[in-house]
């Protein structure tokens, strides 16, 4: 039985439905703070399924719910990136702390392998491009990303300690059905209030990777089958980066519309915006893996999916 | 803490220290061991405790109080646990048991009280020939089972704390507090009862068992007593077949009846 935190997430949801797919026994964990119950009609049908509806800082509930898993999915986080200086604490209690939660539980219940979802931006704005796992380990520059490479580090502190697996994927940004944050949501949402006029954070010159999201819940499965080490630590990408201006035209083009573009100016968006991400995949490629899917395709995918899905933008907010 | 471990004990012997070693190999991990003991073995126990470096937390009560209903009592307003499971010092369990009994109650939240199939072994653990501890696995099953006769094993259980603490613990038994202590729970029927399916732990049955053949008289008396009160507070008839099944003198007959019946079969 495999249990999967933030399973009515993005990500998290389509790991559950790709799991049940495959005839696995899953055991969803959410607190529907940002997830959403739609995202599991399906999974809910399967008896094969279960969903327990809970807060990952709840430590004794989170011990019951992980009785009897063998191996856990850790997606649930706070991947709200760009407002994390304006609550300081959110990213440490649902991105740290949970993450130390959902160790605890797996102690005590003898589960030993862990997927987490970490991010590029544990790389703060690095040197070294595209950036290998073993580059140099910069200084943090988001609240969002010292979490999790303070996450990481109890993780990897874990497998010394007390014998666990784990797989930790540094994502891109990932795109695709069931998005529902990030750049092509903010500019969707500008355009269906105002589509003569689109503005942008920074200078629109940013450059930026993306990744499908099926590509992505191939990794993630291949590696939890495949990786061999006590802490094996994955890049997921595909292998190039588009500027926030390219994605800007695939996004208009989609929707026909043909907005004055109003940049707010600056190389970065907002405290924490690196200009630049591109991650080296070599590792994981290693393992069998290349996305199917490129950046563009991955854009326009997720406008269409949008556009057929209006509703989660009432849901978001 | 998730879960305590009941465990009244009466001797230091090599049964507790197999016992000890059953609970260190339980997967779920996150439990205490509350032991009451008499104060004549508190020291032994605790030394026990002590130098075989067990991962688990443990308390050690001591009293001077008899009795087993007093006991588990005592053990019981010590536990701290969500759940309480029982395991008697003579008993072994499979290492899955906390973990998959753990796994019914948060499948079924109406679960109060969840045991497992039971094998009875001799004092070297190898299962017994002769003795079967029949199994009853639904909550109905289990429940029209209770009034004549006894579907779960103590040691085999775990409840939930507060199900015990409404129901204001054991009350009476010399050694049949437990069963008493079912019929209570099973008057609210919004409670249910499950035994896994699966054998999770070994009974053991050796000559210096607080229930064996000396004590036995008393116990039948007392359970026969039970269904008889909760026959008059229910008037369910089910009950006084249960009393006449367990009331000793008629249990004899029973017993010369069969053995009357056995021997003429095996004669003719």
């Amino acid at each position: 039985m495999f249990i999967v935190t933030g399973c009515a997430g993005f990500i998290g949801s389509t790991l559950v439905d790709r799991l049940l797919q495959e005839s696995h026994q899953v055991v969803g964990v959410d607190n529907f703070s940002t997830g959403q119950r739609r995202f599991l009609d399906g999974a809910l049908r399967n008896p094969a399924f279960r969903l327990i509806e809970m807060d990952l800082l709840d430590l004794d509930a989170l011990k019951l719910a992980f009785v009897g898993g063998e191996a856990v999915f850790h997606l649930s986080a706070n991947a709200d990136v760009r407002f994390g200086t304006n609550h300081p604490r959110r990213d440490l209690e649902q991105n740290t702390i949970a993450t130390y939660n959902v160790l605890e539980a797996m102690r005590v219940n003898n589960i030993k392998k862990i997927a987490f979802s970490s991010t590029g931006s544990v790389y703060g704005e690095s040197l070294v491009v595209p950036t290998p796992e073993d580059g140099p380990f910069p200084v943090q520059t988001s609240l969002y990303g010292a979490s999790k490479a303070a996450g990481e580090g109890l993780i990897s502190a874990y497998c010394e300690g007390f014998g666990f697996q784990a797989c930790i994927f540094r994502f891109v940004s990932i795109l695709g059905e069931r998005y529902t944050h990030g750049h092509v949501f903010d500019f969707y949402q500008k355009l269906k209030t105002d589509p003569t006029r689109l503005p942008v954070l920074g200078n629109g010159k940013q450059r930026k990777s993306y990744l499908y999201v099926q590509d992505c819940i191939d990794a993630i499965l291949l590696a939890m089958d495949k990786a061999q080490d006590k802490v094996n630590i994955f890049n997921l990408g595909v292998d190039g980066y588009c500027e926030v201006n390219d994605s800007i035209g695939w996004i208009c083009a989609e929707l026909g519309v043909r907005p004055s573009i109003e940049y707010t100016g600056g190389d970065r968006g907002w405290i924490g915006d690196n200009p630049f991400i591109f991650l080296e995949t070599k590792r994981i490629q290693a393992l069998g893996w290349n996305p199917k899917v490129g950046i563009q395709e991955g854009v326009i995918k997720t406008v269409k999916y949008l556009r057929e899905n209006e509703w989660v933008f009432e849901s978001r907010g | 803490m998730i879960l305590s471990v009941v465990m009244p004990l009466v001797r230091v012997d090599s049964f507790l220290v197999e016992a000890l070693a059953s609970i260190q190999k339980q997967t779920f991990k996150d439990f205490e061991l509350v032991i009451v003991c008499d104060s004549e073995i508190f020291h032994d126990v605790s030394r026990l405790l002590r130098n075989r470096g067990y991962s688990f937390d443990y308390k050690v009560i001591q009293t001077t109080l008899r009795g087993v209903a007093f006991a588990a009592n005592l053990g019981v307003a010590a536990s701290s646990g969500k759940y309480i499971a029982r395991w008697d010092s003579d008993d072994l369990c499979d290492s899955n048991r906390f973990s998959l009994q753990l796994e019914e109650f948060s499948r079924d939240p109406k679960l109060g009280v969840v045991g497992t199939r039971v094998v009875i072994v001799d004092e070297n653990g190898n299962p017994s020939k002769f003795q079967k501890f029949k199994f009853y696995e639904s909550n109905e099953d289990i429940r029209r089972a209770l009034k004549y006769r006894q579907p779960l094993l103590h040691s085999a259980l775990m409840f939930r704390a507060d199900v015990i603490f409404r129901n204001k613990g054991y009350l009476y038994g010399h050694t049949s507090e437990d069963h008493e202590l079912f019929i209570r729970i099973a008057r609210d029927q919004g409670i249910h009862f499950k035994n896994l399916p699966d054998v999770l732990t070994y009974y053991r049955r050796h000559s210096s068992q607080l229930s064996d053949v000396s004590n036995q008289k008393i116990h039948f008396y007392e359970i026969a007593g039970f269904m008889f009160s909760e026959f008059l507070r229910t008037l369910n008839p089910l009950y006084l077949i249960g009393m006449v099944v367990y009331f000793p003198p008629l249990r004899n007959l029973r017993y010369r009846y069969r053995a009357v019946v056995k021997s003429m079969s095996t004669k003719f």
